[in-house]
């Protein structure tokens, strides 16, 4: 069982481990400013006077002095939603699209499995990779809070972990589906990558708009890390619909993937 | 002629399973047909490989072939037409997983995840449909397993891709020109083996575009060209298609009619090159000897012998 998806995993072992440490460093980097970013005078009028879209866009009506409000700023909007999210995507979107121009994948489909579940085996090669990014992230913003003396709700951040460790799959569905409708491994990387980021993008501009019903369609606006990290109140609803979004991504990859042509 | 019939024969005396597998027909190919857009891959593709024959799928480069291979094992969908492989309708998906069990496969070109090695490519194939013949494989064929295939010769790739074909012990293995790249000493080799395999009951598909590798190895021939079948035909009547290609040139006037005797077709007059004053075509497929009698009545200025290729074949035959 799932020999695709742990051969698939084991593969990208080292690189996930690498990303998620990485991560992790940029993490530390970043929070360790916060005690001179604090003491900045008028920072948090800067913060307050810029543009609505542009605020939205780094996290909305959050205080930038308060370790949380700086968290979610720096770490959750700016890095986990957008970069990471988009890195995600990026990768998985070469799942299918980077073999198929390889032609590995021809050797990959003479093993005794259906089409649709090899792209189901890819897709769940992706979750180790989602799960060692969100661990170590959790483990280095535990840290690095502890070290400069300030204190935060870990019952919170675990929450938040948990449902950006699933906005994070759902990068990694929306990746694939690229990986089966876009032909070159790069050009479906790009097209994984800047999808993520323009969903991301539009769905800050829009939000408290009267466009805000284009962002529907976009998994940024399901996850909400402000409510999460502050609050503690995880909105049941819009998870699920990240859940319902990864599934419908790898259905239709699958289903993509089963009609078409290879070589 | 007699002795490619004994080959077909060796099977049937080893054992009753043979006996009854050289019955079955391993692969139906009926009225495959796939365009790209306008261009034409397949038209109407139809043939037959019966149970424990090599079958040579014979074409000059981009005449189809892997095209045909790609729609067989289910990487392309035809735009018409049926496949089954070993008695499985090979266009439904869940019949295709139960034949992938039992079928091999050498691609055009090896390709796998370059950072792995050799031994990591075949345990992974290994835990997907099984290995009990990779140690005997891997010693005939001896690919470097220790190392990344990224740094692989052609040659190389080309002893993976057969260890992996086989390791599962299939019925069916389907090849696509599967001695590219490599040397004379290896293909001997590898016609060796597939020989081997034959006589075991394995039946053998597989693609070329070189005619005496073909005539070497098959029981029988498939020929294909623009994407379409230009004939099917037992090895023996391919042999006597093919021979020797001759071409004369001589000082005085020479009649193609001197030439008319057994053994010795196609013959023609084409112009001269060398400044003599005839020069004659032929393909001399036995009776050399009087056919140099007969040359020997003229004055030679040029003489040129080569074996036939694929292209004298559709020049002569199917044209």
């Amino acid at each position: 069982m799932l020999e695709t998806a742990r051969f698939e995993a084991r593969r990208r072992a080292k690189r996930a481990v690498a990303v998620g440490v990485a991560m992790s460093g940029l993490i530390a980097l970043v929070v360790v400013m916060f005690p001179s970013i604090q003491e900045t005078e008028g920072l948090e009028s800067y913060v307050e006077n810029l543009p609505d879209a542009f605020s939205a866009a780094i996290g909305g009506d959050v205080a930038f002095t308060t370790i949380e409000g700086f968290l979610i700023i720096e770490v959750y909007r700016m890095t986990w939603m957008l970069i990471v999210g988009a890195y995600f995507a990026y990768v998985s979107a070469g799942f299918v699209a980077g073999e198929v121009e390889r032609g590995s994948i021809e050797l990959t489909l003479m093993n005794p499995v259906r089409r649709r579940r090899v792209v189901v085996e890819k897709f769940l090669s992706g979750v180790p990779d989602t799960v060692v990014v969100t661990l170590l992230t959790f483990l280095a913003v535990i840290a690095t809070v502890t070290w400069i003396d300030e204190s935060i709700n870990v019952g919170n951040l675990v929450l938040l972990h948990v449902v950006g460790g699933i906005y994070l799959l759902s990068c990694v569905a929306f990746g694939l589906l690229v990986s089966t409708v876009i032909d070159g491994e790069q050009r479906a990387q790009i097209t994984g990558f800047g999808g993520i980021a323009l969903m991301y993008i539009l769905e800050a501009v829009t939000r408290d708009t009267d466009y805000e019903w284009m962002s529907l369609p976009m998994i940024p606006r399901y996850f909400d890390p402000n409510s999460i990290l502050i609050d503690g109140e995880v909105n049941g609803t819009d998870t699920l619909v990240l859940f319902a979004f990864t599934v419908a991504f790898v259905w239709l990859a699958a289903v993509v993937f089963e009609g078409s042509d290879i070589g | 002629m007699s002795e490619t019939g004994t080959k077909g024969e060796a099977g049937e005396t080893d054992d009753i399973y043979d006996t009854e597998r050289e019955k079955d027909t391993d692969i139906v190919v009926s009225d495959l047909t796939k365009y790209y857009g306008d261009v034409k891959g397949n038209e109407d593709v139809s043939f037959e490989v019966y149970g424990g024959e090599i079958f040579g799928f014979l074409g000059p480069n981009g005449a189809g072939k892997s095209t045909t291979i790609r729609l067989m094992l289910g990487f392309l969908k035809p735009d018409s037409g049926d496949v089954s492989l070993l008695g499985h309708d090979a266009l439904n998906e869940d019949e295709l997983v139960e034949i992938k069990r039992n079928v091999g496969y050498v691609p055009g070109e090896f390709s796998f995840h370059e950072g792995l090695t050799g031994d990591a490519v075949l345990d992974y194939f290994e835990t997907m449909r099984g290995g009990e013949r990779r140690e005997e494989l891997t010693s005939t064929f001896s690919p470097p397993l220790g190392r990344e295939i990224g740094e692989y010769s052609t040659g190389n790739k080309q002893k993976l891709a057969l260890v992996q074909a086989f390791m599962h012990d299939p019925d069916l293995v389907v090849m696509d020109e599967p001695t590219r790249g490599l040397d004379p000493l290896m293909q001997r080799k590898v016609y060796d083996f597939l020989l081997d395999e034959r006589d075991n009951g394995t039946t053998v598909f597989f693609s070329s575009h070189i005619l005496s590798e073909v005539e070497k190895i098959a029981d029988r021939v498939g020929v294909i060209r623009d994407g379409e079948i230009a004939g099917v035909e037992d090895i023996d009547e391919v042999i006597s298609m093919s021979g020797k290609v001759l071409e004369i040139e001589t000082a005085e006037k020479v009649e193609t009619s001197e030439f008319e005797m057994e053994g010795v077709e196609k013959v023609e007059t084409v112009e001269p090159v060398e400044g003599g004053a005839g020069r004659v075509s032929m393909v001399a497929t036995g009776n050399y000897d009087a056919l140099l009698k007969s040359i020997a009545e003229h004055t030679v200025i040029d003489l040129s012998v080569r074996e036939t290729t694929l292209e004298d074949l559709f020049m002569h035959y199917y044209a």
